[in-house]
């Protein structure tokens, strides 16, 4: 199996910065706060393959930086330092030496992204059909006849009733939202997904339909996606392969079930044994 | 050698847990060699880590020591110790499966979804994994009044049955199996036992874990004795 996607060496520190920011933050030093200039390590050194048709999961509790991680590869914020390749079907975009007009374009076309509040993935002031035209619209889709088809068939794909297609997101549930982002996320084909915390904050019900959904989706496109959560479940009956990350660094990683019944790391143990 | 399927030398598992500051040793240097179509029986007492081993193999646990050679299909031998996870993952699609006694699915797929799952993602064409999955379900008895509905409903005998449907269902070259009988009926155990047979035949190489012995002197090639295997290693 080949990487879609080779992420080296991925820094992003909040802060002045200075040179003993790495030394003195971490999981042996229990903090991402550098005591000599304040800056708060959010990534640090991450580096990983995504490969083609895997789901990768990112797990950690909230500040460990696996968010932090996702939104520089979607270009929502920029690395301090460290590279990532993207190998998309022949091309090979070296994500952070592009300008922004490709990054945006990339994004556009090439990735999509659902994030944990639907409000930050949606255009919640048009309509649900109208937020997948818009991507649509951005990967040089002209017709109308063609743009309203595509909208159709993708809200009927991710169980949004096309009767609903005309009215304001922010008047759905939130299991909704997830499905209209899901299906914007989806529309242009993109070979690359993020999930961000996708389920957390919805009922359990939901929260079981949408991960049905997404591992259906992810079966007949055969989409390589990162999915980041600090939910156990999510990670084990989505993903194949988990990385567990710590005050910004990868603490440990292997296969998802070798994660979750024998993991190696102090923490990894205290995280399982503590959910389970 | 050439037509060995399995080969393990001295593979071994411990776990540190770093909570207590303390090694856990679970099973120490059992070697045994399978060939296609044979059954190995791992024995011993409980607790003297049968269930660990079959999972180092399958790599669910990180083998503390020792090797497991593996002969794909296109012939390339693969330490299964330490082979990169996307190569274990392809391997586990297509070629080696595991029966554990639970089974572990969504509650919202249809029995015949949770048996015909493997196989799609195989690339089996939908209507042709469906037949496949009933074929099984009925060589296990299942009724087929159950096929539309959840196995999370089922009983235990009844969720064992269709986790064995599931696994025979897709088949493969090499399959481990942790006691796949444990909590059925006689007549549900002649059928899986059949089955077993049925796939030793085809040349399914197995690594198994019986709790009724009888079963072992009736499938098992091999008797892999887990505690003295380890004095046998250190002899040699």
């Amino acid at each position: 199996m080949k990487p879609i996607l080779d992420v080296e060496n991925l820094t992003r520190i909040h802060g002045p910065a200075c040179p003993a920011c790495l030394d003195v933050t971490g999981p042996d030093h229990d903090t991402n706060i550098c005591r000599h200039c304040g800056s708060v390590v959010a990534v640090a050194g991450a580096s990983f393959p995504l490969h083609k048709g895997e789901v990768l999961g990112i797990m950690g509790e909230s500040g460990s930086g696996k968010s932090s991680l996702v939104k520089m590869l979607y270009f929502d914020d920029r690395p301090t330092s460290g590279r990532a390749i993207f190998h998309d079907e022949g091309a090979e975009h070296d994500l952070f030496s592009l300008n922004e007009a490709q990054q945006l374009r990339l994004r556009d076309t090439r990735m999509g992204m659902v994030y944990q509040n639907p409000s930050l993935g949606l255009n919640f002031d048009i309509s649900a059909g109208g937020n997948i035209a818009e991507r649509l619209l951005m990967s040089d889709e002209l017709s109308y006849r063609v743009i309203r088809e595509k909208a159709t068939a993708l809200l009927a794909r991710t169980e949004v009733p096309p009767a609903r297609m005309d009215e304001l997101p922010r008047n759905f549930s939130g299991g909704m939202q997830q499905r209209v982002q899901i299906a914007r996320a989806l529309s242009t084909g993109a070979p690359l997904l993020f999930l961000d915390e996708v389920t957390t904050g919805l009922d359990l019900s939901v929260q079981a339909r949408i991960l049905d959904l997404i591992m259906e989706l992810q079966e007949v496109t055969g989409v390589s996606m990162l999915v980041v959560t600090h939910d156990l479940g999510v990670v084990r009956h989505l993903t194949t392969r988990t990385i567990v990350m710590k005050y910004g660094r990868i603490i440990e990683s292997g296969l998802t079930d070798q994660i979750l019944e024998d993991p190696q790391a102090a923490y990894t143990q205290q995280l399982v044994s503590s959910a389970l | 050698m050439t037509d060995t399927i399995l080969s393990v030398r001295g593979l071994g598992k411990g776990f540190y847990i770093h909570d207590r500051a303390k090694h856990i040793p679970a099973a120490m240097g059992v070697s045994f060699d399978l060939k296609p179509g044979e059954l190995a029986a791992l024995v011993g007492p409980s607790g003297a880590g049968k269930s660990s081993l079959l999972k180092a193999i399958y790599r669910s646990y990180v083998p503390t020591e020792g090797v497991v050679n593996y002969t794909t299909a296109a012939g390339e031998v693969v330490d299964l110790v330490r082979a990169p996870e996307t190569q274990i993952t392809a391997l586990r699609r297509a070629e080696i499966g595991f029966v554990t006694q639970f089974l572990h699915c969504l509650p919202r797929l249809s029995t015949l979804d949770v048996v015909a799952r493997p196989l799609l993602q195989q690339g089996i064409a939908r209507a042709a994994a469906h037949d496949r999955a009933a074929q099984m379900l009925a060589a296990l008895a299942i009724p087929e009044q159950l096929w539309d509905a959840t196995p999370a409903t089922f009983s235990g005998g009844e969720r064992q049955r269709v986790n064995i449907a599931r696994s025979f269902a897709q088949g493969g070259r090499l399959m481990l199996l942790d006691e796949p009988t444990a909590s059925l009926d006689p007549a549900s155990r002649e059928n899986v036992c059949a089955m077993i047979e049925g796939a030793k035949a085809e040349g399914t190489g197995m690594v198994a874990i019986f709790h009724d012995t009888a079963l072992v002197g009736r499938l098992a090639d091999h008797r892999i004795d887990v505690q003295r295997a380890a004095f046998e290693e250190a002899a040699e």
